[in-house]
């Protein structure tokens, strides 16, 4: 008994040392030093290794800049606890989506003109997602499009020289590229389908791929009260969209519940085709170097070619301590010389009206990079109640892919699309955002 | 008032050992304050308000919180799949440790040896084993599937089945759980006296009856304090659940239990007043659930 | 002497003892595999069918991990925030414990059945409250905010009040007639009859403490204060789970635990015998 009260103090006695220790560090600093909390491994990379250097060439008094990364999920959990408390950094890099709840309840500064002068020479669509209330919040650091990787090899082995270029010839082109053992099990999908986990991620894919390309979207402003709306895919575009990913699970069978899924299947060769943003690219040339891959833009749907433009934009938290220096860091950040620089080092997509956005790309990409004139760019709205919705969208539609009874059951899909509108609307009612 | 005469009546040692208590509890207790009962009590308040997590402002809205999350198919279905892991996981974690431990208690050489062996699982940190066994009932690279080829069973989709991933999300629960309940019982063992066995070997008994007869009935307040523990720990179940269904990689839904629905609600809905009541609604349902376990021990 | 106990093997013997070791190697493979996937390069761990041993030992996962210049810290951190936990509790725990066991006065029960109460609520649901707290008195990012929730358990206190009501009242009385204060008591009786409990309850406290993840993501502004539980979803990027390097920063994670559990051990062995539940 002793010994172990022996061992407890001398516990005790270590854990006073190195404690004295830990928090001695603390000690004052000349110089400033900035944070900044961001939620993408690529980006925070980037920043460490050739902004942050940059910046503090250019302004010798800022000391250092402290980058906090964390994967998005656990980042929104700390956020909800942290920021309504005012523990906030200095600069906020956060996707546009996640955003809006914070945007909309007051956390952030306005845009200043010098930053807003910024956004007015990026793609329109990224400044439509920045405003709310006639006015602007954020700039778009890391904007990225959806766009298709496709794995040559398996093109080829298919009969292909050339990338289809309408859904129709996809559908057709997954088809022959799925393969399945003797038991039926399949051992490469044709085409990498998102078909839960995170919610929000579910129902952003099937905007992209069933909706968007259908002609709809997810919400229709009100004819009669403007500022309000309601789901604008309880129709034809939505009905199509949802037959579209039916037909694909059980008419084609390209892909299913079971198959490795996503960019980690697409590096591994266990599927032919994945729809991600281009900075997945990173991770297939880390993870699979012998797969060999080419990127292509969204193909042409039923109605139109539509892709997404979503952006990390970084933010200013109205409790910051060094407001001056995070918008500069800001300016510095989004220039068009340091977008040329992502462009090379993380495949980061330019939005600078004008620009070569293909420059120093790695080449498998630029055929998604150069934009086919009749792409549309789509961008998230920012509405209170749209994240909500779509989580709540999104939890609802894994149990409707899973719903074997839907193929050739065009009332079923109905009734499952009517269902998914109620949920989005009563979302927006809750928020007050809902009108006829 | 009563009170008051009571501690009037003390006999010096009775103040002396009042005195004690107090001194140490009372620090105890406001540490307690501070970090549990206000932050409860908060939450308890927060019931019954429309109050966002992240926007300032609340207002009053009765009972409202408490009849959204109850009629909430969401969160009946997380009920419902709460329900399940703790039967299930309660049922054979108990079981398993029950066993364990009679068969550790039996005196057979190297026991103790093994017996360390099964409460490693109890120090791994929840995370790594989830995914330790979502690897291994992986579909296409999990073991559990290899083994059931080589028996002719075609492969199953443990993880991406929202009926079927109940059973890795158990498994982990059980595995963690088992060798703690082992500690436990193996105490419990210990404690029957000799003499019961002894006599009952005269009597020419066997192993049916000792267990069913000496045993059983000698372990149950044991099994009770077991069951109330285990009982608590499972309704709270979430990382599992969670660490398990999400991801990109996973299809299928999310495997929703209680905290998770309370978790969304608070964090991800930003709907503090509903994430509240459903704590309370979850709080109210332990109390009663081991309130009766407490219950059926104190009539035997 | 084994002779003897071979023919003591009864068909009922052979069976618990089939499922015994089926259970055991059901608890180790896990573990095992943990381990061997931390050896893997990255394609071994996707191929099919899989490989029991790894073909090549790959030492690859390991290197990134304290490749990361902070692993050291988050690792140092965890150790530092759970032992303080654990010392800390563990006292507090004895304390009531041993009032809560062997006392009687006003509202006891009142007390008790408040502070078992508080398991019973999910954390996540007054985190809020509490994080307000903790940053009102300058606790975030601090050691002191790190370990300030968890610094009493009331688990701890229902365990040790569990095991306390085992010693006999009688010893207690004893000493009280001859002329011994509580104090020397608690000391002289009380704790060397408590060792083998108190080793067990380190040993719970400090896994719960180590594996706790929730309150310090919330809690640290910056990566030196960053615990190993947070460090190990670091090594998640957004598109790929790295299980080699994952299981790896498991691996990593076991030592200070496996440690702790082989030091005390023997204690927990002994003492469990004298311990045991209220019956």
């Amino acid at each position: 008994m002793k010994k172990f009260l022996g061992f407890v103090l001398v516990l005790a006695l270590a854990v006073t040392t190195v404690f004295a220790g830990g928090s001695k560090e603390e000690s004052s600093e000349d110089g400033i030093t900035l944070t900044l909390w961001g939620s993408s491994q690529t980006m925070v990379d980037f920043y460490e290794e050739t902004v942050i250097p940059a910046f503090i060439e250019k302004y010798p008094e800022v000391k250092d800049i402290e980058v906090l990364y964390m994967p998005i999920e656990d980042f929104v959990k700390r956020l909800a606890v942290v920021l309504p408390a005012g523990e906030v950094p200095d600069i906020m890099e956060i996707e546009d989506s996640w955003a809006t709840p914070y945007v909309t309840a007051g956390y952030f500064e306005e845009n200043t003109p010098e930053l807003n002068a910024i956004l007015d020479q990026m793609i329109p669509s990224l400044k439509e997602c920045l405003t709310w209330d006639g006015k602007q919040w954020g700039v778009p650091v890391a904007p990225f499009h959806e766009l298709f990787f496709w794995n040559v090899d398996m093109l080829q082995e298919a009969g292909y020289t050339e990338i289809p270029d309408t859904w129709d010839e996809v559908v057709e082109a997954a088809i022959k590229m799925t393969q399945r053992d003797e038991t039926g099990k399949i051992t490469r999908s044709g085409f990498s389908m998102r078909l839960g986990g995170n919610p929000s991620g579910t129902a952003q894919k099937f905007w992209v791929l069933g909706l968007l390309p259908n002609g709809v979207n997810w919400y229709e402003e009100s004819a009669t009260e403007p500022g309000k709306y309601h789901a604008g895919f309880d129709n034809e575009g939505g009905y199509n969209a949802l037959k579209t990913y039916i037909d694909l699970l059980y008419k084609y069978k390209v892909d299913d519940f079971a198959s490795m899924k996503d960019t980690e299947a697409f590096a591994n060769g266990r599927t032919a085709i994945n729809m991600r943003e281009a900075s997945s690219a990173t991770s297939i040339v880390e993870q699979g170097p012998d797969i060999n891959w080419v990127a292509s833009p969204m193909p042409k749907g039923p109605v139109e070619r539509a892709t997404f433009l979503i952006s990390l934009n970084l933010y200013v938290p109205k409790d910051g301590q060094h407001k001056d220096y995070a918008r500069k860091f800001i300016e510095f950040a989004t220039s068009p010389e340091m977008y040329a620089l992502q462009t090379a080092e993380r495949y980061g997509f330019n939005p600078y009206v004008g620009a070569d956005r293909t420059a120093g790309l790695d080449e498998r990409l630029v055929p998604a990079f150069t934009d086919p004139e009749d792409l549309v760019y789509h961008s998230v709205p920012v509405h209170s109640a749209y994240d909500t919705a779509m989580i709540r969208i999104g939890e609802a539609l894994p149990d409707i892919f899973a719903d074997r009874t839907l193929l050739d059951n065009p009332e079923g899909i109905k009734a499952a699309v009517h269902r998914l509108a109620e949920i989005f609307n009563d979302a927006y009612k809750e928020f007050d955002e809902y009108a006829e | 008032m009563a009170q008051r005469t009571k501690l009037l009546k003390m006999n010096k040692q009775e103040k002396v050992d009042f005195g004690f208590c107090m001194v140490i509890l009372i620090p105890i207790m406001l540490l307690f304050a501070i970090i549990r009962f206000i932050p409860i009590i908060e939450t308890f308040v927060v019931s019954f308000f429309q109050k966002s997590m992240i926007r300032p402002g609340q207002k009053f809205n009765g009972i409202e919180n408490y009849i959204y999350v109850l009629t909430d198919p969401e969160f009946l279905k997380a009920l419902q799949n709460t329900f399940l892991i703790t039967v299930f996981a309660m049922t054979l974690s108990v079981l398993g440790g029950l066993f364990l431990a009679s068969v550790v208690n039996s005196g057979r050489r190297g026991m103790k040896f093994w017996q360390a062996i099964l409460f490693i699982p109890v120090i791994v940190s929840l995370v790594p084993s989830t995914l330790m066994w979502k690897m291994l009932f992986d579909y296409n690279i999990g073991v559990v599937n290899q083994i059931l080829n080589v028996f002719g069973v075609a492969s199953i989709n443990w993880i991406n089945n929202g009926n079927l991933v109940v059973v890795p999300i158990i498994v982990v629960s059980v595995w963690k759980e088992m060798g703690y309940n082992m500690m436990i019982f193996y105490v419990g063992l210990k404690a029957i006296s000799r003499e019961l066995y002894e006599s009952a070997a005269l009597d020419g008994v066997n192993h049916w009856q000792r267990l069913r007869y000496i045993t059983l009935p000698q372990l149950k307040p044991v099994t009770l304090f077991i069951c109330v523990m285990a009982m608590i720990k499972f309704v709270k179940v979430f990382t599992q659940a969670i660490t398990m269904t999400s991801g990109s990689q996973s299809s299928g839904n999310i495997f929703k239990t209680l905290v998770y629905y309370i978790y969304q609600q608070g964090f991800s809905l930003h709907s503090m007043g509903r994430a509240s009541a459903a704590a309370m609604i979850l709080l109210l349902i332990v109390f009663v659930l081991t309130a009766i376990q407490m219950r059926l021990d104190k009539e035997d | 002497m084994s002779k003897a106990l071979y023919r003591r093997l009864t068909v009922f013997d052979i069976v618990c003892l089939v499922i015994f070791f089926a259970l055991v190697i059901i608890t180790l493979f896990p573990l095992f595999f943990m381990l061997i996937t931390s050896f893997k390069t990255p394609e071994e761990i996707n191929q099919v069918p899989i490989t029991l041993y790894p073909h090549e030992v790959y030492m690859g996962n390991y290197s990134k991990i304290f490749h990361d210049e902070y692993f050291l810290r988050y690792f140092l951190n965890s150790v530092i925030a759970s032992v303080i936990i654990t010392v800390v509790s563990v006292i507090g725990s004895a304390l009531a414990g041993y009032v809560f066991a062997k006392f009687k006065f006003p509202l006891k029960s009142v007390f008790f059945y408040a502070i078992l109460a508080t398991i019973m609520v999910p954390f996540e649901s007054f985190i809020v409250p509490l994080y307000n707290f903790v940053r009102s008195v300058g606790g975030v990012n601090t050691y002191f905010g790190l370990v300030f929730p968890s610094i009493i358990s009331s688990f701890g206190i229902f365990f040790m009040k569990q095991n306390m009501e085992q010693i006999p009242d009688a010893l207690v009385e004893a000493a009280k007639i001859d002329g011994a204060g509580n104090w020397h008591i608690l000391r002289t009786i009380i704790m060397p009859l408590s060792g083998s409990s108190l080793s067990v309850l380190s040993i719970l406290l400090f896994i719960t403490a180590w594996s706790d993840y929730l309150w310090p993501l919330v809690i640290a502004t910056s990566k030196d204060m960053f615990v190993l539980e947070i460090g190990l979803t670091l090594l998640q990027d957004e598109y790929f789970i790295d299980y080699g390097q994952m299981m790896a920063g498991c691996a990593v994670a076991l030592i200070p635990a496996m440690i702790l559990f082989i030091f005390f051990r023997r204690y927990i062995m002994e003492g469990i015998a004298m311990s045991g539940i209220k019956g």
